[in-house]
């Protein structure tokens, strides 16, 4: 719980625009290193996080569904490992990108929450004591379809709306199966997007990115000629409107990549 | 000037015990009653409010969790802050609480739930001078009008039944629209348990029962297949000030 709490960093200022108010951020850079700040000593342990690797441990094999997800915090660094009481071969920590951790639960045990990880391989997942998690419910699915190049969020099973975007091009596809979003970023000069929201998957082809570890995010482009192209190097670049309708979506919400 | 309008709007009938001891009790008369959980206070929207303290659990003995006093923030203050959770059973507490924008001050917010049915209890409570009901019915919603920001809905004691049959019982809970389509949410003192056990597998997860669902080898023994029953909906994400290099 310790650092937690101390994510309330915001103010309501009588008649202040609301939307002024979300954008005020903690501060910090991008470089949230595996193990975040206020994360238990790491140990030898590898961090689950966008930055990292794991090996030995379940990739995610079942198809998405419709309906509510439950979407697990950890309130401090918790261990992972490959089956329900056995050895931790990781750490998830309580926060990743300088915000809250929010997984989505895939199974569940007695004690034991299976939930995706955010790092790579793609897909892999793993298993983490019930205590001291805080659960919620997410209602929202995003799920993309590479082939006609949309995007569609689901509430409830409910379609919500669906918005031509842009794909990852044939050399640098947008990675297909669950994943899930991993993060709400609100970059301090914003050059193509005020928002960029991660998501746990990465691109098959690029190792790194930018200087990053080649990240999969939605975010928003400048030039709206790009929606329904294949164009991008994984990501998915999506239209203002559409942007702020996902920059609602909770953490650790489903996301449904389909070839 | 602010008016005060208050209608009850009773959701379910539902025997309420009066007392309300912070303490819990001693969980030998516990049952199988699936996952409980507890916080004592949490918000949501402009200002974001991680669920503190927060527990959860399905054991027969209480997990607890206290906060001697909330970090500082513009929408609420409040001390020894307490939360407790175990099999069909849950409570949280809160001390001291002032919510100065809307003049909402209480002595003691409490809330408890067993197995399925709940209460909640204010002591020297006030909004905006006026004195609450310690034990007011279930949904009993107190509208408030403030200036520039809009109706701002207060609900006392209120009940949410799940599908699963599991119940919430929220001691206050604020909703405050705000300018821009923006909500902010508050709840002081938050208690959910269920009545029975839990479905094998988790019919809140996606895939949750294409897998194998028995307990493995390894597995510490538990009282049944319970997986936690979600306490609230995922909060809507607060961006953080930061950038990422992603695969644009």
């Amino acid at each position: 719980m310790s650092e937690e709490p101390s994510r309330v960093p915001l103010g309501l200022a009588a008649g202040a625009a609301a939307a002024a108010l979300l954008l005020t951020g903690c501060g910090g850079g991008g470089k949230a290193a595996a193990g975040a700040a206020g994360a238990a000593p790491a140990g030898d342990l590898p961090q689950a996080t966008t930055y990292t690797t794991l090996d030995g441990l379940p990739r995610d094999s079942a198809p998405p569904a419709d309906g509510p997800t439950t979407v697990v915090h950890p309130e401090k660094t918790v261990p992972v490992s490959a089956e329900p009481g056995g050895p931790a071969l990781a750490e998830l920590p309580a926060t990743q990108l300088k915000g809250p951790t929010w997984v989505p639960v895939v199974e569940s045990r007695p004690g034991w929450r299976r939930v995706l990880l955010p790092s790579r391989p793609n897909r892999v997942t793993g298993w983490i004591p019930d205590k001291g998690l805080r659960a919620a419910r997410s209602t929202h699915v995003i799920k993309v379809d590479l082939s006609d190049r949309e995007m569609t969020l689901a509430e409830s099973g409910r379609d919500k709306g669906t918005w031509t975007v842009a794909v990852g091009a044939p050399k640098t596809p947008t990675p297909t199966g669950r994943t899930f979003l991993l993060a709400s970023l609100a970059p301090p000069e914003p050059t193509y997007s005020p928002l960029i929201l991660p998501v746990g998957a990465h691109s098959a082809t690029l190792d790194t990115f930018g200087g990053g570890p080649g990240t999969v995010a939605f975010h928003g482009w400048r030039d709206a000629s790009v929606f329904g192209e294949a164009v991008t190097h994984g990501c998915v670049r999506v239209p203002a409107d559409a942007l702020d309708r996902l920059s609602r979506v909770p953490l650790g919400s489903v996301v449904d990549i389909r070839a | 000037m602010r008016t005060i309008t208050r209608c009850a709007v009773a959701l379910g009938a539902l025997a309420l015990p009066l007392v309300l001891p912070l303490v819990p009790a001693a969980p030998a008369a516990a049952t199988a009653g699936g996952t409980g959980s507890a916080f004592a206070v949490a918000a949501t929207g402009p200002v974001a409010i991680p669920a503190t303290p927060s527990v959860s659990s399905d054991a027969q003995r209480p997990e607890r969790d206290s906060v001697a006093e909330l970090p500082d923030n513009p929408l609420v203050r409040a001390g020894a802050l307490n939360a407790a959770a175990w099999s069909g059973h849950a409570r949280a507490s809160a001390a001291d609480v002032v919510v100065s924008r809307l003049g909402l001050e209480a002595a003691a917010v409490t809330a408890k739930c067993e197995n399925g049915n709940g209460v909640s209890h204010l002591a020297r409570a006030t909004l905006d001078g006026r004195k609450l009901q310690a034990n007011a019915r279930p949904n009993s919603a107190v509208q408030i009008d403030l200036p520039k920001l809009g109706n701002a809905s207060v609900t006392l004691n209120r009940h949410v039944r799940d599908r699963d049959g599991s119940l919430t019982v929220t001691a206050i809970e604020i909703v405050l629209p705000l300018p821009g389509g923006v909500t902010q949410k508050l709840s002081i003192a938050s208690a959910t348990c269920g009545k029975t056990a839990a479905k094998p597998g988790d019919p809140g997860t996606p895939g949750g029962g294409g897998e194998p669902g028995g307990p493995s080898a390894g597995t510490p023994s538990a009282p049944a297949a319970t997986p936690s029953a979600p306490v609230s909906a995922a909060p809507v994400p607060t961006p953080v000030a930061g950038d990422l290099p992603v695969t644009g």
